[in-house]
């Protein structure tokens, strides 16, 4: 989790995926959809999100299959395939065979016309955004995904919540440097940051949440439970947070309105409560030597990021990162030492192993 | 720009784009070209964005053609072109004629394809980044543009400028409700707002800027010593200033890197008489909705959408919640009404720029 050290208990990545696979196909999900899951989430835990990793497995996705909310045999419905144009109609199944379907569509498209787009509706979480962005690195490709999510979120000045965390993910291949890529939520922190200070007992920093009442509070619980997350750049005008609100509302008019799926007060629901089918992605891909030739742009990219990561740290920070980089590191490592997961997450693992009867997880001390 | 100072003059919005189109074309400037650019500056000032209007036009423009820096006749080239994509070299020519041209390529090649995109190299300041987004709207597309711009910004825990206040722009069309209108550089204040707070003699925020070492700032006058602009969610990781920094550094990437202009420390040289021109790159990308809905229905939906967000319930002590562009609607309306104001320096700054080109000063309103 942000902010933590990570756990001494690994899992093998092959593990991991397995384990996933397993776990879906147990509950009726096709072994492609449920390969689909398995990447995605074990994307997250190696690159170090493990908020959007194997943790949310039993919450997000296997209950919402059994509890009949998420379909585990959805029924795909093109709504619309153009020559750079994709909309898909995901049957409220698993968000990230969606997302990897319409991704790839948009890629192909792109390959051939330059540029293309997807709109994805009627679908659900689809864990980390870079995920996706990052589909399109191998093909030469600038990638862009986007997803809206429950809200969590006040606009500025406001009270009620009107938006998720809605990420927006971009990534951009270089040469010899790895890619640049950015994943970010549009909110200042996400929600599982909350969780985390509530759990050490910390105060939240300012920028972070609101009250009920639309005011700042410090307050963990005061926050999780009555409140709310504050767009990126925090409350008010002063530090942005009108720029924060508005991307997040950029997200939530690409993935829910131009899908046609539900927005506005549709998605005003529990983060905890059982609801399916209404999150909506948005995808894009644009190829490189469109405009310029890919071996130069790739040696130009080399260069910009170098730039910034051999330029001067404040005193007190070891380096300048590029967008990216952290998470590439961790994944080195974790493929190395076995994914982190922790403790309590492992609990909810195990109960779920028993309760649809497949075996549990190995897992491993690392020292 | 958030603070009004104190309006000495109103002049009429067809008064001030005379003037401006009067003074370029007495410089040299070709009179379509001319008539661009005074369009993108009163826009400006009419949407309340006095920062980057008329404010600018001998200082960004008319000086820097007299002493050569920029090309008041410039020759385009098209250096790629595809049917969903386009670069153009703009000749070290001024920003918003080369923007206007790829903007409207754009757009043309979107209606024709559903999907395209634009880089501009070799050119110059453009104005207002909104200007070219919103150019979409009137043909029912969702219009985005970036551009970057000279090094003032560090990078998280960086304390050499690595990049601008680099701009994105997102134009969606509504229905009744005035367009979606998102434009925010992804520094947290602009430089402009630096001054301010200087002439006012007001410590800065938290958040806006960082001394000569890349540590918080909060004296106004930090601007003199070194100093240099936060991106959006201030310093370090906290706030999500790692967010900002990303944003900032793609729109580099996806401007001076992908329009194979220049970027990283080209963009680092000091203003002077003396200093390269022609170092800023743009980007631009226009999308048809109707591929993928029914334009009503969009705009049924935007306008559903958008009251969502501003009829939710606002912070005791606020009036309402706005959308983004909302205010700058509202401005638009009123200075057509009322006319356009001018604080004093502006208005002084024109008059004098006027008896030196020997062209007529520009006319105050009778109200």
């Amino acid at each position: 989790m942000i902010g933590e050290e990570p756990s001494k208990i690994r899992a093998r990545e092959a593990d991991e995926r397995a384990f996933i696979v397993h776990a879906l196909t147990a509950l009726e999900v096709s072994d492609d959809d449920a390969q689909d899951v398995a990447d995605v989430l074990v994307a997250a835990d190696l690159r170090g999100v493990e908020s959007h990793g194997i943790a949310r497995l039993d919450t997000f996705y296997c209950r919402r299959i059994e509890g009949g909310v998420v379909n585990a045999r959805p029924q795909y419905a093109v709504l619309s395939d153009r020559p750079t144009q994709y909309a898909l109609d995901a049957g409220n199944g698993l968000g990230h065979p969606a997302g990897k379907h319409a991704m790839e569509a948009t890629i192909g498209k792109a390959r051939r016309h330059g540029v293309a787009f997807a709109t994805v509706r009627n679908s659900n979480h689809y864990g980390i955004a870079a995920y996706y962005a990052m589909m399109a690195l191998e093909h030469d490709l600038i990638g862009l995904s986007m997803t809206n999510s429950t809200h969590l979120a006040v606009p500025t000045f406001g009270r009620q919540k009107t938006q998720g965390t809605n990420p927006i993910a971009v990534a951009i291949p270089a040469h010899d440097h790895p890619p640049f890529v950015l994943d970010m939520a549009t909110t200042g922190v996400t929600f599982g940051r909350l969780e985390v200070s509530d759990r050490k007992g910390k105060a939240l920093k300012p920028g972070w949440a609101v009250g009920p009442d639309g005011a700042e509070t410090l307050d963990p619980q005061t926050a999780m439970t009555k409140g709310a997350l504050l767009p990126l750049g925090g409350y008010g005008t002063d530090g942005g947070g009108h720029k924060g609100y508005g991307l997040g509302a950029l997200v939530e008019i690409l993935c829910g309105v131009l899908a046609g799926g539900p927005f506005g007060t549709a998605l005003g629901l529990d983060e905890r409560g059982m609801h399916g089918g209404n999150v909506g992605h948005f995808f894009a891909a644009f190829k490189v030597d469109a405009l310029r030739d890919v071996g130069a742009f790739g040696a130009d990219l080399d260069r910009e990021l170098g730039a910034f990561e051999e330029s001067r740290p404040v005193p007190g920070a070891d380096r300048v990162v590029t967008a990216g980089t952290p998470e590439r590191e961790f994944t080195e490592r974790y493929r190395v030492e076995g994914v982190p997961i922790d403790p309590k997450v492992w609990g909810g693992l195990d109960a779920l192993a028993e309760r649809i009867g497949i075996a549990k997880l190995e897992r491993f001390t690392f020292e | 720009m958030a603070e009004t100072a104190t309006a000495t003059a109103r002049v009429r919005e067809a008064d001030l784009l005379a003037f401006v189109e009067r003074a370029l074309t007495t410089v040299g400037v070709d009179g379509e070209q001319a008539r661009i650019v005074a369009d993108v500056l009163v826009a400006a000032d009419r949407r309340g964005i006095e920062s980057h209007g008329v404010a600018r036009l001998r200082w960004f423009y008319v000086d820097r053609i007299r002493n050569g820096r920029i090309a008041a006749r410039p020759t385009y080239t098209v250096a790629r072109e595809t049917p969903t994509s386009l670069l153009l070299d703009a000749g070290n020519g001024l920003g918003h004629p080369a923007s206007h041209r790829a903007m409207t390529l754009a757009i043309e090649k979107a209606r024709a394809s559903g999907i395209a995109f634009a880089a501009v190299r070799n050119s110059n300041h453009y104005g207002i980044a909104g200007y070219y987004a919103m150019m979409a709207l009137e043909h029912d597309m969702i219009g985005i543009c970036s551009t970057d711009s000279a090094h003032f910004a560090v990078p998280t825990f960086g304390r050499t400028p690595m990049q601008g206040t680099n701009p994105f722009a997102f134009a969606i069309p509504a229905g009744n409700e005035p367009a979606f209108v998102l434009d925010f550089a992804t520094t947290t204040v602009t430089y402009g707002k630096l001054e301010v707070y200087e002439r006012k003699g007001l410590p800065l925020k938290p958040g806006w800027a960082v001394d000569e070492n890349g540590s918080p700032a909060t004296d106004p006058a930090v601007r003199h010593g070194g100093g240099s602009l936060l991106p959006l969610g201030g310093f370090g990781t906290e706030n999500g200033g790692h967010k900002g920094y990303g944003l900032g550094a793609l729109s580099e990437m996806l401007s001076g890197v992908l329009a194979a202009g220049w970027f990283g420390a080209a963009l680092t040289i000091p203003e002077s008489p003396t200093a390269p021109s022609g170092i800023t790159s743009h980007f631009f990308g226009a999308i048809r909705i109707d591929a993928l809905r029914d334009i009503d229905g969009f705009k049924r939906d935007m306008d559903c959408e958008l009251r969502a967000f501003k009829d939710s319930t606002p912070v005791p002590g606020q009036d309402r919640i706005y959308v983004a562009g909302e205010i700058e609607h509202e401005n638009e309306i009123a200075f057509r009404r009322d006319g356009i104001p001018l604080i004093a320096p502006v208005i002084d700054d024109l008059d004098a720029l006027a008896d030196e080109l020997e062209i007529p000063r520009v006319a105050r309103t009778s109200a």
